[in-house]
C-alpha cells in the first residue's frame, strides 16, 4: 500500500470518570488503547467488536468528535486533530464525514429534511439560493428519496428513510471518507439490505472510502475489503476479509465467528460452537496482560502478564502470544 | 395428540386517535408439549402482540382481543379474569422480555425480585425461598449465586440480567416459556450462551418454548417449527428444515435473501423494496403484494393460508394447487442473486 488515505497511529482515548479534589484524574475508562491501522483510498475497512469494545469511540475520534488522549489520526498524511484546532478545521470536516447509528436521534426534529441536508452546504458555503435547492434535490435523489420529501420533517419518515436522510447529509459536503457507525443496526432486516446496497452504490459512484463499524460479522463480511476486530479497547486482529473469515488466528475472532447463527438449520446442526464463558471485563479496570485472557480457552502464563503486540504475518495482523508459542 | 396450547383465529386491535390498528389478524397455531416454536417477522408484524396476548398482557384500553380463542389445558385464556390470569402468569406460562436492562426493578435486589416469583404462587418461608432462588441462579449459569442475590440489577452485566430474567421465568417450572427477542439486546458471544441455555432447559426440563425473533439465524439453530408473520398475519408456517430449504412465501424468500451469510458470498443483497403496510388500513388483497416481485392479478384478492405440502402452509396464491407454476422447489434457487 502506498500512502493510505487515512492512518491511525497509536490512538488512545480515555474518559475520566472520577477526579481528586484538585482535579487530577483518579479513574478513567480506557475506551481505546494504542490502536493503529490504515485505510486505503476506495476501500472499506470493517471494524467489528462487542458492546463497549471501543469501536464507536475510534470512529468518533477519527472524525474529530473526540480529541484523542494519545496518538494521531492522519488524513492524506495530515494530522486531523492539529488541523481541527487550527484554521483549516472546515477543510478537514468537509472531507471526513460521519453516518450515525440512530436515525431517530441524529436528525433535528424541528428542521425540514431539505434544511438538514442543506446545512453542510450552508456551513461550508458551498451553495446558496437556487443552486442550494438544486443540490439538495440532487442529493435526495442520490439516496433514493423524492423531491417532495425536502419539505417534510423527520417524524414523517420510517427508520430506513431517515437513515437515507443521514446519508444525504453526510454526502452534502462532498467527502472522501465516511465513518459509518453502525448505520444499519437500528433497522429491520429487509430495510438493512436496502441501505447497505445504497452505501455500496454510492461508494462506487463517488469513489468513497468507508470505515464501517458494526457488531454483525455477517454484514461486515459482506461489505468490507479488510476487517479489524476489537476487544476491550485494543485491536485483536486485522486481515483481508477472505483471510480473516477462512483462517481466523485470534481465539477471540474464532469464538466470535463460531457464535454467529447461520440461517440454515442443516448447517446449524453440524456446527461446533466455541462458547466463551463469562462477560467482557470492565474497561474501567481491564485485566493485566492480554485483555482477552480471562475468557480465552488457550490462555497460558505469559498471557496473564504481558500484553501481546499486533504483529504482521504478511497482510494478516494479530495480537496473540499463541502465534509465537 | 392434544396440543399443549392452541391459538384459534386470534385478532387483536388497538384503538388509537388515528384509527383502529389491526395488529394481529386471524392468527392460528398450536404448540405441542416439549416443542420449540419460532415466530419470525419484522418490527410491527404483530409477533410481540401475539406473545403478550398468550398471557393476557394486552393493555386494555387501547388494546382488545377482537376475536379468537387461546386454549391452554382446555381453558380459554382470553376469557379468564384477572385473578385467574395472575395464577397462570409466571406459573404455568411465563415470559422473558426483550430488554433485560429495563425489565428488572432497579431499586429491588435480585434476591427479592426472584423470591417474589415463589411467594406469589405458594407459601414458603424465607430460607426456602433464598435456597431455591440460589438454586435457580446456578441453573442458569450464574457463578456465586448466594452473593448475587443481595445485589441490585445495575451491578450485573446485560447477559447476567437476562439470565436473572430467565431464572425468574423458570421459578415455578412453567410448561410454556415465551421468549420475546431474548437475545436482541445482547452481544453474539453472550447470545450463544443464552441459546445454549434455552436448548438445555428444553431437553432437560421438557419446557415448551415460543421464541419470538427477527433473527433467522437464531431461529434456525433453536426451533423445530416456524411461523413467519407479516402485517399481523401468519404468512408461512413450516417445520424449520422445510422453511429454510423450500420457502413457499415470497416474503420468507425475500427475508432469507436479504441477510448476508457467514458461509456464503453474495455480491449484492436482494433487498425487499418498499415498506410494510399501515395496519390502520391494511391493503385489501394480499398484504405483501405491493412489495412482492411475483405479484399478479390474483393477488388483489387476499389469499388464505394454503397447505401446499402436509405441515407446510403459505398465505400465497403461488402455493395454490391450481397455480400454473408450482413454487415448490423451483424459485428458491432461481431467485438466488448471481
Amino acid at each position: 500500500m502506498n500512502q493510505p488515505l487515512l492512518e491511525v497511529r497509536g490512538l488512545s482515548k480515555f474518559f475520566v470518570t472520577a477526579r481528586s479534589l484538585l482535579g487530577a484524574p483518579r479513574a478513567a475508562v480506557k475506551a481505546v488503547e494504542n490502536v493503529s491501522f490504515a485505510v486505503a483510498a476506495g476501500e472499506t475497512l470493517g471494524l467489528v467488536g462487542e458492546t463497549g469494545c471501543g469501536k464507536s469511540t475510534v470512529a468518533r475520534t477519527i472524525v474529530g468528535l473526540y480529541a484523542p488522549t494519545a496518538g494521531q489520526v492522519l488524513f492524506r498524511g495530515e494530522d486531523v486533530h492539529a488541523a481541527l484546532a487550527g484554521s483549516d478545521a472546515a477543510a478537514v470536516r468537509r472531507r471526513v464525514q460521519m453516518i450515525f447509528q440512530d436515525p431517530y436521534a441524529s436528525l433535528n426534529p424541528r428542521m425540514t429534511v431539505g434544511d438538514i441536508v442543506g446545512e453542510p452546504l450552508d456551513i461550508h458555503g458551498l451553495a446558496a439560493g437556487g443552486e442550494r435547492r438544486d443540490r439538495i434535490l440532487h442529493l435526495l435523489d442520490q439516496v433514493g428519496l423524492s423531491p417532495e420529501h425536502a419539505s417534510r420533517f423527520p417524524h414523517e419518515f420510517s427508520g430506513g428513510q431517515r437513515q437515507r436522510v443521514g446519508i444525504a447529509r453526510a454526502l452534502a459536503a462532498g467527502p472522501e471518507f465516511l465513518a459509518c457507525d453502525e448505520p444499519i443496526s437500528a433497522l429491520d432486516v429487509s430495510i438493512q439490505a436496502q441501505v447497505v446496497n445504497l452505501l455500496q452504490d454510492l461508494q462506487e459512484k463517488f469513489g468513497l472510502t468507508y470505515l464501517f463499524v458494526a457488531h454483525d460479522l455477517s454484514m461486515i463480511k459482506h461489505i468490507s475489503r479488510r476487517v479489524a476486530v476489537m476487544y476491550l479497547g485494543t485491536l485483536a486482529e486485522v486481515a483481508p476479509v477472505g483471510e480473516l473469515y477462512a483462517r481466523p488466528l485470534h481465539p477471540y475472532t474464532q469464538a466470535l465467528l463460531s457464535a454467529i447463527p447461520i440461517p440454515d438449520p442443516a448447517v446449524e446442526q453440524g456446527r461446533r460452537r466455541i462458547i466463551l464463558g463469562g462477560d467482557v471485563p470492565s474497561p474501567l479496570n481491564p485485566p493485566a496482560g492480554c485483555k482477552f485472557h480471562t475468557r480465552c480457552p488457550h490462555a497460558f502464563d505469559r498471557c496473564r502478564s504481558e500484553a501481546p503486540a499486533l504483529a504482521a504475518y504478511g497482510d494478516h495482523h494479530v495480537a496473540c502470544h499463541l502465534i509465537t508459542k | 395428540m392434544q396440543p399443549l396450547l392452541s391459538v384459534e383465529n386470534l385478532s387483536v386491535n388497538f384503538r388509537t386517535y388515528a384509527g383502529t390498528v389491526r395488529a394481529v389478524r386471524d392468527v392460528s397455531f398450536t404448540l405441542a408439549a416439549g416443542e420449540i416454536l419460532g415466530i419470525v417477522g419484522e418490527s410491527g408484524c404483530g409477533k410481540s402482540v401475539t406473545a403478550s396476548s398468550l398471557l393476557g398482557l394486552i393493555p386494555s384500553p387501547p388494546g382488545e382481543v377482537a376475536s379468537g380463542r387461546i386454549l391452554f389445558d382446555g381453558q380459554d385464556i382470553v376469557k379468564m379474569d384477572e385473578a385467574a390470569l395472575r395464577k397462570l402468569r409466571g406459573n404455568a406460562v411465563s415470559m422473558i422480555f426483550q430488554d433485560p436492562m429495563t425489565s428488572l426493578n432497579p431499586v429491588l435486589t435480585v434476591g427479592s425480585q426472584l423470591g417474589e416469583c415463589f411467594t406469589a404462587h405458594q407459601r414458603l418461608d424465607g430460607r426456602t425461598v433464598r435456597e431455591r432462588s440460589a438454586e435457580l441462579l446456578r441453573l442458569v449459569g450464574i457463578p456465586a449465586p448466594e452473593a448475587r442475590l443481595g445485589q441490585y440489577p445495575h451491578q450485573l452485566s446485560g447477559g447476567m440480567r437476562q439470565r436473572v430474567m430467565i431464572a425468574m421465568a423458570l421459578a415455578m417450572n412453567p410448561r410454556i416459556l415465551i421468549a420475546d427477542e431474548p437475545t436482541t439486546a445482547l452481544d453474539v458471544t453472550i447470545q450463544a450462551q443464552i441459546i445454549d441455555l434455552m436448548k438445555k432447559l428444553n431437553s432437560e426440563l421438557g419446557t415448551s418454548i415460543i421464541l419470538i425473533s427477527h433473527d433467522l439465524g437464531v431461529v434456525a439453530g433453536l426451533c423445530e417449527k416456524v411461523l413467519v408473520m407479516y402485517a399481523g398475519q401468519v404468512v408461512e408456517a413450516a417445520p424449520v428444515a422445510e422453511l429454510y430449504t423450500r420457502p413457499l412465501h415470497p416474503y420468507t424468500l425475500g427475508l432469507l435473501h436479504s441477510v448476508p451469510r457467514l458461509d456464503a458470498v453474495r455480491t449484492r443483497l436482494a433487498s425487499i423494496d418498499g415498506q410494510p403496510p399501515d395496519l390502520i388500513a391494511p391493503p385489501a388483497g394480499c398484504a405483501f403484494a405491493p412489495r412482492c416481485r411475483f405479484a399478479m392479478v390474483a393477488c388483489r384478492e387476499a389469499p388464505p393460508l394454503i397447505a401446499a405440502v402436509p405441515g407446510h402452509q403459505s398465505r400465497c396464491w403461488l402455493a395454490h394447487p391450481d397455480c400454473p407454476q408450482p413454487l415448490a422447489g423451483g424459485p428458491a434457487k432461481e431467485a438466488e442473486p448471481a
